[in-house]
């Protein structure tokens, strides 16, 4: 069934893990895979350093509080929940400040 | 006692100054600073005054939080009218300058005239001096603050100048005090034209407060709820900058001179990139949140030198619009226009304009002598700057700003011109923000993005907003534009507020407590909508009508090429239709007397009326 799992691209460009310019991780998931849960494998996966930083590890308050891109296209919370990924798109997750 | 503000009223041609006094019902009205600089503007000058002549005033004005140890109430507020828009022109800065001059016993200056000979005013504890400045013409504003303290020796002194581009009367020449700057418009310009290089204050007032337990009390309250706060947390260490891979990602990260919105070289140019860079973190006057870094270039023929910030747009200005990714030489360029005494954003903008001239054959290389002004050519934007500055060659040109600049080119190249009213655009592509879109268009100075910049739709910021959508824009804007007003008027940073930091039930508490007299968030609001409307006057009476609001063709004719926004361009009467109609102004953009009625302005509208200028 490999031929028919999707790659993914989860970029996170937030709190944690910024000593880099930007953490790309590559995702290979079943089709019918939502946003939130390909979201949530990024979470299983960085919970240590989640927790380590001084920013929640609790994942609901991540998703709250982020902006979630689908090929730059902002989603919000529900949407996550319904939107399906495909195979190429990206994912990008920020925490976002205002100002500029 | 009521409250009330004392204003230094100083006369440049005649050198004599006198105190005059702004009561309670004014504060109520327009709060201060921005609001206040509006009032008192619209009611002294008379429309249309040479803004490099005598008659320009030019007004340093605070509010009444500033100096009362509230985080982040700080900003003093410079108002005058631009040589670069003819608009009404609030430009602020942060730093040490504005807690300071509330400290002398005056909480504003209203500057008038002009001097014959250079000269530094001098302002300590209620005293008055003038005081030559020929030795300091000539010298950058880090020079001058040096010898100034040198010559006064009072540590405490804080000074706002220009430099050697506010001398000059470049049109995009700012105030520079400690290493900030009031930006914007050409402020710096004007100064110099009064031939004024300094402001120097000091004083020992403490600022009125009428009810102090009860602010001490809310303002502990406010500073408790910082280090909880994780926006403002991540926002203290990296500040502006932090928004670049967002923008960028966004695809409304206008490059090469807006030809484009996605930056190949942001990997080079971020805040992390920054960080590896920053030696401290810089503050302002009692802040908790210390966003500013002072950073170090690292590497090639910049390695050393050190500047405060880059803010985001600095590295918009000469990173994305100039096709540059040596983030180095952004530095540079930031320390240069600091030192010079000229905006960064304008300064970049335009030399992404020239560059693209270049490129498309509508400058030559005879007149751009040996500088070969490509896209990316860092060295060569460096030394432009300077030539901007000095106005020397082609930068004689470009220092007249982006509008005029095109104007002598010719040739088409306005079609390149990236301005609103003459004001050079700054960071976000509307075409993929389409809020941003109404911002540049109607914001009083022009082409800003800073007045309601809604950071829902240009951020993500929750709760998220549809960027691409244009529906209810109109009513999104105009609620940040007020709320804007209200922390400009009153000194407040506009950074923490936007980020979880204070909201307007705090702020409305501290106003309360300061003047003794219960202040509700909604009546801010008003507040804020009414110096909306008399900025809107002012520029009404100056002949700004909707034709005024444009956006450059490039953002209306031309579809984005790239990114999330591919395809869109700014569906700019439909935005506007909708926002006149959510701010009760006509089809024209000019207030409605039910308006002006209901905020008060009546009697300024007939003004505008009687004038002739506008149909009011």
């Amino acid at each position: 069934m490999s031929t028919s799992m999707a790659k993914v691209t989860v970029k996170f460009h937030g709190l944690i893990m910024d000593k880099d310019v930007e953490r790309a991780e590559e995702y290979e998931v079943t089709p019918g895979t939502t946003v939130r849960a390909v979201m949530e494998l990024f979470v299983r996966r960085h919970l240590a350093s989640l927790r380590e930083e001084s920013l929640s590890g609790d994942s609901g308050k991540l998703w709250e509080t982020h902006v979630v891109m689908l090929n730059g296209i902002g989603l919000v919370p529900e949407k996550q929940l319904t939107t399906e990924v495909k195979e190429g798109d990206n994912i990008s997750i920020f925490l976002p400040v205002s100002g500029g | 006692m009521p409250y009330f503000f004392s204003l230094l009223r100083v006369d440049l041609t005649q050198r004599k100054f006198r105190e005059e006094r702004i009561d309670e019902s004014m504060i109520l009205k327009f709060l201060g600073g921005r609001g206040l600089g509006a009032k008192i503007l619209f009611d002294e000058l008379e429309p249309t005054t040479d803004p490099l002549g005598a008659e320009n005033k030019l007004l340093f004005l605070t509010g009444p939080l500033i100096g009362t140890g509230a985080p982040w109430c700080v900003k003093y507020t410079v108002v005058t009218r631009s040589p670069l828009s003819g608009t009404i022109l609030m430009s602020l800065a942060g730093g040490f300058f504005g807690p300071r001059l509330r400290c002398t016993g005056y909480d504003g200056l209203i500057i008038e005239g002009r001097s014959e000979e250079s000269i530094y005013l001098w302002i300590d504890r209620g005293r008055v001096e003038f005081r030559k400045a020929s030795h300091l013409w000539g010298m950058t504003t880090e020079e001058c603050q040096e010898e100034i303290h040198e010559e006064l020796r009072e540590p405490r002194v804080q000074i706002a100048c220009i430099g050697p581009a506010g001398e000059r009367a470049v049109r995009l020449a700012c105030i520079i005090s400690g290493r900030r700057a009031a930006g914007r418009g050409g402020a710096g310009a004007v100064m110099g034209s009064k031939n004024l290089k300094a402001i120097a204050v000091n004083g020992t007032r403490k600022v009125p407060i009428l009810e102090p337990q009860g602010f001490k009390e809310l303002q502990m309250a406010i500073r408790k709820e910082v280090p909880k706060t994780d926006r403002l947390k991540v926002f203290g260490k990296y500040g502006t900058p932090k928004n670049l891979l967002l923008v960028n990602e966004r695809g409304i990260f206008p490059t090469r001179n807006f030809q484009g919105g996605v930056f190949e070289g942001i990997r080079e140019v971020n805040h992390i990139e920054q960080q590896r860079r920053v030696i401290r973190e810089v503050t302002c006057h009692a802040c908790p949140v210390a966003c500013g870094n002072l950073t170090r270039a690292a590497e090639g023929p910049y390695e050393g030198i050190t500047t405060e910030g880059p803010e985001y747009e600095t590295f918009w200005a000469f990173g994305a619009q100039c096709g540059n990714s040596s983030i180095d030489a952004i530095i540079a360029a930031d320390r240069m226009c600091d030192q010079l005494g000229l905006d960064t954003i304008s300064t970049g903008n335009i030399i992404g304009f020239a560059m693209e001239c270049m490129e498309r054959g509508l400058l030559k290389q005879e007149e751009l002598k040996d500088l070969d002004l490509r896209f990316g050519n860092h060295s060569a934007m460096v030394e432009m700057i300077r030539h901007i500055g000095y106005r020397e060659g082609i930068g004689d040109i470009l220092a007249e700003g982006v509008r005029r600049a095109a104007d002598r080119i010719g040739k088409g190249s306005h079609n390149l011109a990236m301005h609103v009213k003459g004001l050079e655009l700054a960071g976000y592509d509307p075409r993929g923000a389409k809020g941003m879109g109404i911002e540049y268009a109607t914001s009083p100075r022009g082409g800003c993005h800073e007045r309601g910049l809604v950071s829902r739709e240009t951020f993500g910021v929750a709760p998220f907003i549809d960027p691409l959508s244009k529906e209810g824009k109109g009513a999104v804007v105009k609620a940040v534009q007020d709320v804007t007003a209200v922390l400009d008027s009153l000194g407040v940073c506009v950074f923490p507020p936007h980020n979880d930091g204070m909201d307007m039930m705090d702020i409305a508490g501290l106003l309360s407590f300061v003047l003794g007299k219960s202040i509700t968030p909604e009546e801010l609001m008003e507040a804020g909508d009414r110096i909306w409307n008399l900025e809107r006057l002012f520029n009404t009476r100056e002949g700004f009508t909707r034709e005024d609001d444009a956006l450059p063709a490039r953002l209306l004719k031309e579809p984005m090429p790239e990114g999330p926004a591919k395809g869109h361009v700014v569906e700019l009467d439909q935005l506007l239709d909708d926002y006149y109609l959510t701010r009760q102004w006509d089809n024209n953009g000019i207030p409605t007397p039910e308006v002006l009625d209901k905020l008060g302005l009546a009697q300024e509208g007939r003004s505008v009326h009687l004038h002739g200028k506008g149909d009011c």
